[in-house]
């Protein structure tokens, strides 16, 4: 990997960097058994996706993207409030925050 | 007089009915639903006696109900003779059950229930009677349907009540059913349901069904249209009386609307509802004049069920259901009234009727108050001493049912009605002679039986000895131990025994007189009505063959005679002959010639116009010769025909009184053994004929096993397809059923591969594209 691909940021490093935010988030909500952890990973996935829009945003020097992202930042801090609260009534509920004790609908 | 007040006759007794709903709020109200219920019934009463003595006439357009298109349904109110006579038997004798049943229903918890339903059948009725729009007549007739089952069911926590109200209600439905038919087929035939003709507010003239028929009959010459349809109506009609008036088949609906209170009994089922079917047929009569062949139905079936009823009567042993059965007996002859085209005999007889049966039922209502809801005339006897008022005031009653000579009000009606159909008989009017006549013997046969069965009771239970066994609420068994005709039987006979009376504060005391007020004063104003008085009365308030609603009648009937030189008729036909004094008896020599242009001047729409046609109508013509000596001045065994019918149905009333008092009074014993010698006849006319079972078992099995059949069906073949595709999701489901794991992470990495999928195919087809 030559240098200057490494000091020109390009569109393609954060492209990367949101991908990998994304995946991680994924990861762990996939891999992780914690209400809170796997909470934490869907706004890392999130993340991954604004990163990408506000790239493509500046790339293309239409303001679209990041008014979105705007949206998407609101909407996620009031979600995370109701979430939290969720988790909350559910670790309530089965004094435990495992994911697997709600499996009710269970096949 | 102003006709708008005529609103007033329906609209007071609603109002009260509303009221003495209120007074249902609040315990301590309850009292005053009687006052309220009186009032409004009262009331009604003044204004219709206002209007018939006012002279009011003509139709009253209230408000526009329902129009679509051509077709449209007026709120109008028509007042002649006939309604106006009819308002004074609904209001003034409704009036005196209501008063009497203040004392009756005293301490009934659904006291203010029953006064709501008294004042709404009220309502029902005199709209019923009033109105001149055969729907809202229809409104009326199921009005008094509804009241009539809501207070048979009054003491809803009894089943034998709930079984009888069902009962009533459904055998009513099949006669309302045939009604409603016929009023659809009277619709496609006349283009109106609208009896009298009017100017509609656009100034349309639509011509009434009255009018239209009249005119059809004319045009047929009396002899009636030979079209299928002129017969269809009628006879559907008819269907319709027949199921609200108890006839033949079917009847069996009344004797069980005995388990209701007993003012119910007198109000509902003997004196008015009843008879509207009665109203019905008098109302219609040109309609029913039109078919060759329906009055003649009407007469035949009114003389089975009198006769039919009558030998009911004669063996039972329910206080309520002798008169039950009479009041078919009686139902029937009206119709046999009708049949024979003396509307004025059947609407004379539903005017003494009225009185002397609610005096009856009232009086026999007494007597089970007295005794505790005791109805077993077995176990009564000799009363007299205990109870004379009720004695007195039943046996002016019995007198008027029996039709006692010249002094009761039941001779003259139940006479007028026999001359007049043995009088067509006689004449052979249209060709039905020797069956008008058979009916008439007929009538004569039952008026012994009517004057026996009445004073069977009268005597058992008022005179020999003293000796009563006082009732209670379960005496339902008791009474019956008699019958032994199987479970069936027994069933039918609970039945039977169905008051429960109003307060229990006597219970095993001795039998005391009922008090004047509120009672007994109402019932000697009903005695009075039951005696001659009320045949004078009868022609103060409509009776008048001059202006009145004999007049009505005589010109309806004018139309199916063809004799007299001016082509109107006998203008004394149906003539009862009380007017010429009790005494002598002898109808009026014929003197339709002064009569005749009278009738031309003052009732120009129903007499029929000048000339019309006798003269090329081969029998209008040999009629025309005979003179005014054809329809109802014929002659019978040697002497005019009213005299000799008033003689014999006077002697025939006498005989049977003496027959009962000899049997049920002078000499028990005899009784006993005639009955053992007719022992299978007793039983067969205790079981009444059977006809209760014989319908449970070709109607109401057959209808049972028929829902037993679908009731399969339904289970195994509906029930069996909409189960199996309820299954087939849950067979289909098994298989991709552990695809539903119930853990987060399983679904998050299916959501994740299947992006990653779409993603894949997107690249590929993007790599593709630009590739």
């Amino acid at each position: 990997m030559d240098l200057p691909t490494l000091t020109n940021l390009t569109l393609a490093h954060f492209l990367f960097t949101g991908a990998v935010l994304f995946v991680l988030g994924l990861i762990g909500f996939i891999s992780r058994r914690n209400l809170i952890v796997m909470f934490l990973c869907t706004e890392l996935m999130f993340q991954g996706v604004c990163v990408t829009l506000v790239a493509f945003s500046r790339y293309h020097l239409n303001y679209s993207g990041q008014t979105f992202v705007i949206f998407v930042l609101t909407i996620a801090a009031a979600e995370a409030a109701l979430a939290l609260g969720l988790v909350v009534l559910l670790f309530r509920r089965r004094d435990t925050l495992d994911a697997l004790a709600w499996s009710d609908l269970k096949g | 007089m102003n006709l708008i007040v005529g609103i007033l006759i329906p609209l007071l007794p609603l109002i009260a009915a509303a009221l003495c709903l209120v007074c249902c709020w609040k315990h301590a109200w309850s009292k005053a639903s009687w006052v309220v219920a009186m009032g409004g019934v009262v009331l009604s009463f003044v204004v219709s006696m206002l209007m018939l003595f006012g002279g009011a006439a003509g139709s009253l357009s209230v408000y526009e109900w329902m129009a679509v298109g051509d077709f449209s349904v007026g709120v109008r109110y028509f007042f002649d003779p006939l309604t106006l006579l009819m308002l004074f038997v609904v209001t003034g004798v409704g009036s005196l059950i209501v008063v009497y049943a203040g004392g009756y229903m005293k301490g009934d918890p659904g006291y203010p229930r029953f006064f709501a339903a008294v004042a709404l059948f009220i309502f029902a009725m005199t709209t019923l009677v009033m109105a001149d729009s055969l729907v809202l007549l229809f409104l009326g007739w199921e009005g008094v349907g509804l009241c009539s089952y809501l207070l048979i069911g009054h003491y809803f926590q009894k089943d034998f009540a709930v079984q009888a109200a069902k009962k009533a209600f459904i055998v009513n439905r099949v006669g309302d059913f045939c009604l409603l038919i016929g009023l659809f087929l009277l619709f496609q035939e006349y283009g109106t349901l609208s009896l009298h003709g009017y100017t509609a507010e656009g100034g349309a003239v639509v011509t009434g069904i009255l009018e239209q028929a009249t005119l059809a009959l004319k045009g047929t010459n009396g002899e009636g249209s030979s079209a299928a349809i002129d017969t269809w109506i009628p006879m559907l009609l008819m269907m319709g009386a027949f199921g609200k008036s108890a006839q033949f088949p079917l009847f069996v609906w009344l004797p069980d609307a005995m388990a209701g209170p007993t003012p119910v009994s007198a109000l509902v089922h003997a004196a008015t509802m009843v008879t509207s079917g009665v109203y019905l047929i008098v109302r219609m009569l040109p309609v029913f004049q039109l078919s060759p062949c329906a009055l003649v139905t009407v007469a035949c079936v009114g003389g089975f069920t009198a006769l039919f009823a009558a030998t009911i009567a004669l063996c039972s042993n329910d206080l309520k259901g002798v008169f039950a059965y009479s009041t078919v007996s009686q139902l029937g002859y009206m119709f046999m009234g009708i049949g024979a085209v003396s509307a004025g005999g059947a609407i004379m007889h539903l005017y003494t009727h009225a009185f002397f049966k609610a005096l009856l039922f009232l009086t026999a209502g007494s007597v089970m108050h007295a005794l505790a809801g005791q109805l077993d005339i077995r176990t009564m006897s000799g009363l007299r001493h205990r109870m004379p008022v009720t004695a007195a005031l039943m046996f002016v009653g019995c007198l008027a049912l029996a039709g006692l000579p010249v002094l009761s009000a039941g001779f003259w009606s139940k006479d007028m009605i026999l001359a007049d159909t043995m009088a067509v008989g006689l004449y052979d009017w249209r060709g039905y002679g020797v069956l008008y006549q058979v009916i008439a013997w007929v009538g004569i046969v039952t008026a012994l039986l009517t004057a026996f069965y009445t004073f069977r009771l009268w005597f058992t239970v008022f005179m020999g000895e003293e000796r009563f066994v006082m009732g209670d609420e379960h005496h339902d068994e008791e009474s019956h131990d008699t019958h032994s005709a199987g479970e069936v039987e027994a069933e039918a006979h609970n039945s039977e025994q169905r008051e429960v009376p109003a307060h229990h504060d006597h219970m095993h005391d001795a039998p005391h007189e009922m008090p004047w007020w509120p009672m007994n004063a109402p019932l000697v104003l009903l005695a009075i009505g039951s005696t001659v008085v009320g045949v004078w009365l009868f022609g103060l308030l409509g009776g008048n063959e001059k202006a009145g609603f004999e007049k009505m009648t005589l010109d309806a009937v004018a139309l199916v005679e063809h004799h007299g030189d001016t082509g109107h008729g006998d203008e004394h036909a149906p003539l009862p002959s009380f007017r010429e004094g009790p005494g002598e008896g002898a109808p009026v020599a014929s003197d339709s010639h002064v009569a005749a242009p009278h009738a031309e001047n003052e009732h120009p729409p129903l007499t029929p116009p000048e000339g019309r046609g006798i003269q090329t109508d081969p029998h209008a013509a040999a009629d025309a010769h005979a003179g005014h000596h054809g329809l109802h001045h014929a002659t019978f065994l040697g002497g005019d025909v009213h005299v000799v019918m008033m003689w014999m149905s006077g002697l025939i009333a006498l005989a049977g009184i003496a027959a009962a008092a000899y049997f049920h009074w002078v000499h028990r014993p005899a009784r006993d053994a005639v009955a053992k010698a007719f022992a299978p006849v007793v039983t067969l006319l205790r079981n009444k004929w059977y006809v209760d079972e014989i319908y449970d078992a070709i109607i109401v099995q057959p209808l049972k096993l028929f829902g037993q059949v679908f009731y399969i069906f339904d289970a195994l073949l509906i029930d069996g397809l909409v189960k199996l595709t309820g299954s087939m999701p849950r067979i289909l489901g098994t298989g991709v059923k552990p695809a539903q794991s119930g853990k987060m992470q399983g679904y998050g990495l299916g959501m994740a591969l299947g992006v990653a999928l779409l993603a894949l195919i997107v690249l590929v087809a993007f790599v593709k594209g630009t590739g």
